[in-house]
């Protein structure tokens, strides 16, 4: 924002940020022109060209085979969000504001969670829910996602209820509120941005997330959108209009936060 | 009650279903993981013996093993400090004022929004060397000679897949450093541009200096990654070919998952965690030290 | 309605001591300013009384109810303590109305319905702010949030009011009106305050009593005519008073059967009354301390005065301030007049010798 470099170099600098945006933009593009060709079109022509005679037929076959474990990620990332946010608003609250002596141990023992190789949890996780019933099916992964975001959840909320000046708290107490009051009526209400960037990153890392899904659930009517598009591209190896139409599908709901609701999904990013 | 104690015990009360789960699912099953390494357990059948370190001990002599092991130096080497480096010049370009600088960055910030899954089936078709992006390119743009196989070819398959990460992340590397930037005071940048600095003084004398909170973030993030990665290359083509492509998440998936290796890939696993304790626990000291 | 007595609060922080064995009788109805440099320890003083934060010893009473004493193990949690606060960032929650904010402590309490009306209504009148019980704080000024906490404080009616700073965030002009206002609601309640500010011109203004802290110890408390003619230490003395008083490094010595102070660059004849500080004064460092308005300025030498050169005036409108140096010590004088006088004046300073104080230099407390 504030060094300006002396004028020929601003259009060097235009040149420079046109350029990685096409590098970023080119695997995205070519992507959303193959996913509208058919598959003669795809050979026909080459991979950036727009198609000639645009076709819905690879997003429509795409998405029957889709439709469920696009179902099944909207009910993991229901549960899994709210369940999170709640637990990760009440462990931000107490990190933040109700110290006690060692909270601050817990705390760093809840961050260094979050810097845990998930490698270190699948065999254990699947023992588990075999032995609860749950395996191969959505359950488990319902279950999982519950747990998996609260120590993330807590990051953010600590960070952002850091915010809040500790008077507020102060004025409470002395105004005889007690810890749970407190939430309820001071912490709770101001909220409201925490919640949504939390619950945001909770979207898309669960949308997103593909391992979990592959070692927990088996049998197409339980798989996570992510690991069935696996699936489609192994199937369908040589049908690239098919794959990039399934790779579109799953990619739009995390892009139109990204591109609308950025701002939040940033700050839950920032200081991590 | 002593009025004291109930808000003490209130509080531990509020924190305690969301600390047991986690510390159950994280600590717990870390434990657990540990133990599972140092028995020959297999896959569903319940019965296993205690055989201590004997699943290191083969894990040591094991090809793939060192093969994946040297992958993962590759993308620590080379895919750390390449995304440090694009995002790094990405935040200087952004930071001179430009005009649309929000979608400039929202753009850039893209292809993070994605699924490995969707990002390694994009990076297939950009490599696949008959009809794929990259080649049908460069032969139009009369560079036909650099085609290449890519993801095919054993020998430069990690540099693809580190390209394709790069690109992957190069956007959340430049916003933090980007944040760090501007996380400067305006007066300092003013006071150097009054005592004469140029640009490039600025940024090497006043700027850089002040971004080593942003560094440490970026490395251990991209760090932790580098050592904990799977998804993109598994979907992308199974650590393949051969073994050329394999990490440790990719050799401890098939041991466990392919092969019903449990104990064997529980040894795997916790490698890569003592890895990662290796990057992160440093940095956490240095952070909460008091 | 209570006084408040803290008697011996230790607080350390680590090894550090925040405040130490400090002693403090509050009667009631009484407004008391706890005033001294930053980190002095005022606010962990304040706190402690409001018990959001523990102490290491002594005793806390309100009126005749023990609220804190660690060797007994009674610590009452805030929110069982009959007090209310007023923080420096006035703490208003930007989620609810005025009248929410104000009826907090109240609705906490579980008043019912109808009282918390009443009560909130007749606060904000008293406060001139009914007006405004519908609107959200966000949107108000400085003045008006100082007002809604002062209400929120107001309307429980406490034993005792705790003020942390409460105006120092608003603007000069407002600062000095909030002070009168502030000064006469707390007449008409008749509440028992301790009132916490670094700004010895507001502590000396507001205060029924001052007490001067300085480095986590009490220096003195008193009315503020007593703190600004007999301050006990040279800190007191130092801190009360602006332009601050001068203060001049000396030995004590007797010289042809007077008490004279040696200054190195001239002698300080004192008074024949004196006398009988040669024998209590053991160690014969000590400081001279002369207050501006007691500097005599005069044209010509005369007994017991020295010479010194006219740097700097600062013309304030009803009076100047003068900037002197003499032997290479600076002094600050103020004067009705200044118009005999200019920059680079050789003149004559003398002392009023009733208006002196004496301080051992070391220990920094009054011989006087």
């Amino acid at each position: 924002m504030r060094v300006k470099i002396p004028r020929p170099s601003r259009i060097i600098l235009y040149i420079l940020l046109a350029l990685f945006t096409i590098l970023i933009l080119l695997p995205l593009w070519t992507c959303v022109v193959t996913a509208l060709k058919t598959s003669k079109e795809v050979i026909l022509t080459t991979p950036v060209t727009p198609p000639l005679y645009p076709t819905l037929a690879p997003l429509i076959e795409s998405l029957d085979y889709l439709k469920r474990p696009l179902m099944n990620s909207l009910v993991l990332v229901g549960s899994g969000v709210m369940v999170s946010c709640f637990f990760g608003s009440i462990l931000g609250y107490v990190f933040s504001k109700r110290k006690f002596r060692g909270s601050i141990i817990l705390f760093i023992l809840v961050i260094l969670c979050l810097y845990t190789p998930p490698q270190v949890q699948l065999i254990p996780m699947v023992r588990v829910t075999s032995n609860l019933g749950l395996h191969g099916n959505l359950g488990s992964l319902v279950l999982l996602y519950m747990l998996f975001g609260i120590p993330m959840c807590a990051f953010i909320f600590k960070t952002l209820y850091d915010e809040i000046p500790d008077s507020f708290i102060n004025a409470a107490k002395v105004d005889g509120a007690g810890t749970w009051t407190i939430y309820r009526r001071i912490i709770l209400p101001l909220s409201v941005i925490p919640f949504v960037v939390a619950a945001l990153l909770q979207v898309v890392i669960i949308w997103n997330d593909f391992i979990w899904g592959l070692v927990l659930t088996s049998g197409k009517a339980n798989l996570p959108v992510t690991v069935a598009m696996a699936n489609l591209k192994g199937s369908f190896v040589a049908e690239w209009n098919l794959q990039m139409a399934g790779a579109l599908w799953i990619a739009l709901p995390t892009l139109i936060i990204f591109i609308f609701l950025g701002k939040y999904i940033i700050r839950g990013y920032s200081g991590m | 009650m002593d009025p004291k104690r109930k808000e003490k015990i209130i509080t531990l009360l509020i924190i305690l279903p969301a600390l047991v789960s986690i510390f159950f699912f994280y600590y717990c099953f870390t434990g657990w993981n540990f133990f599972i390494s140092l028995t020959d357990w297999k896959g569903f059948v319940p019965s296993y013996n205690l055989v201590g370190f004997k699943n290191y001990v083969t894990l040591f002599h094991d090809s793939v093993f060192w093969t994946s092991l040297k992958n993962n130096l590759l993308l620590i080497l080379i895919f750390v400090p390449g995304v440090i480096l694009v995002g790094l010049i990405l935040a200087v370009l952004l930071d001179q004022k430009v005009r649309g600088e929000s979608v400039f960055r929202t753009i850039y910030l893209l292809p993070f929004a994605l699924s490995f899954v969707v990002t390694a089936a994009l990076w297939t078709w950009m490599y696949s060397p008959k009809v794929g992006t990259i080649n049908v390119l460069l032969g139009k743009l009369g560079l036909g000679f650099l085609k290449s196989g890519w993801i095919t070819d054993p020998n430069i398959i990690m540099y693809c897949i580190i390209i394709a990460l790069i690109w992957q992340f190069v956007g959340y590397s430049g916003i933090i450093f980007l944040a760090g930037i501007r996380s400067i005071p305006e007066s300092q940048i003013a006071a150097a541009k009054v005592d004469g600095a140029s640009s490039f003084t600025l940024y090497r004398r006043i700027v850089f200096p002040q971004l080593k909170a942003s560094f440490v973030t970026a490395f251990i993030i991209f760090m932790c990654f580098a050592i904990k990665a799977f998804d993109f290359i598994w979907v992308l083509n199974r650590g393949g070919p051969g073994y050329s492509s394999h990490i440790l998440g990719v050799a401890m998936y098939k041991e466990t998952f392919a092969f019903d290796k449990f104990a064997y890939g529980a040894a795997y696993s916790t490698i890569i965690l003592l890895l990662s304790l290796v990057i992160v626990v440093p940095f956490l000291y240095r952070v909460y030290r008091r | 309605m209570a006084g408040l007595t803290v008697k011996g609060l230790t607080k350390k922080y680590g090894e550090t001591r925040a405040v130490e064995n400090l002693y403090l009788k509050v009667k009631d109805k009484e407004f008391v300013v706890l005033v001294g440099p930053s980190g002095c320890g005022k606010t962990t003083v304040l706190n402690s009384i409001a018990g959001l934060i523990e102490i290491n010893e002594g005793e806390i009473w309100f009126g005749d109810e023990l609220v804190t004493s660690p060797e007994q193990g009674i610590s009452k949690i805030p929110q069982k303590r009959e007090v209310a606060m007023v923080f420096q960032d006035y703490a208003i929650y930007p989620h609810m109305t005025v009248f929410g904010n104000i009826a907090f402590p109240l609705e906490i309490r579980k008043v019912n319905k109808h009282e918390i009306e009443a009560r909130v209504k007749k606060t904000a009148q008293l406060l001139k702010i009914d007006n405004l019980l519908n609107r959200k704080p966000t949107s108000l000024s400085g003045g008006q949030r100082q007002r809604i906490a002062l209400g929120r404080a107001i309307v429980r009616g406490p034993k005792i009011f705790l003020m942390d700073e409460p105006l120092a965030n608003l603007d000069a002009k407002l600062r000095v009106h909030a002070r009168v206002e502030l000064k006469k609601l707390q007449q008409e309640l008749g509440v028992t305050t301790i009132f916490v500010t670094h700004d010895q011109v507001e502590a000396m203004t507001m205060g029924d009593r001052i007490a001067v802290m300085n480095e986590g110890h009490l220096e003195q408390m008193g009315t503020s005519t007593e703190l600004y003619h007999n301050p006990r230490s040279k800190f007191v003395a130092g801190f009360i008073g602006s332009p601050p008083m001068n203060m001049l490094d000396g030995s004590l010595v007797e010289k042809n059967g007077n008490i004279v102070i040696d200054l190195e660059f001239s002698i300080y004849v004192l008074p024949k009354r004196m006398k009988e500080l040669m024998k209590r004064a053991t160690p014969s460092e000590v400081t001279l301390g002369v207050r501006p308005e007691n500097i005599v300025i005069m044209k010509k030498s005369q007994k017991n005065s020295f010479e010194a050169k006219v740097v700097h005036i600062e013309p304030m409108g009803r009076e100047s301030n003068v900037y002197l140096e003499a032997g290479g010590n600076p002094f600050i004088a103020i004067r009705d007049s200044t118009q005999d006088l200019k920059a680079g004046d050789e003149v004559w300073l003398s002392f009023d010798k009733e208006k002196i104080h004496i301080f051992d230099r070391k220990s920094g407390g009054a011989l006087l």
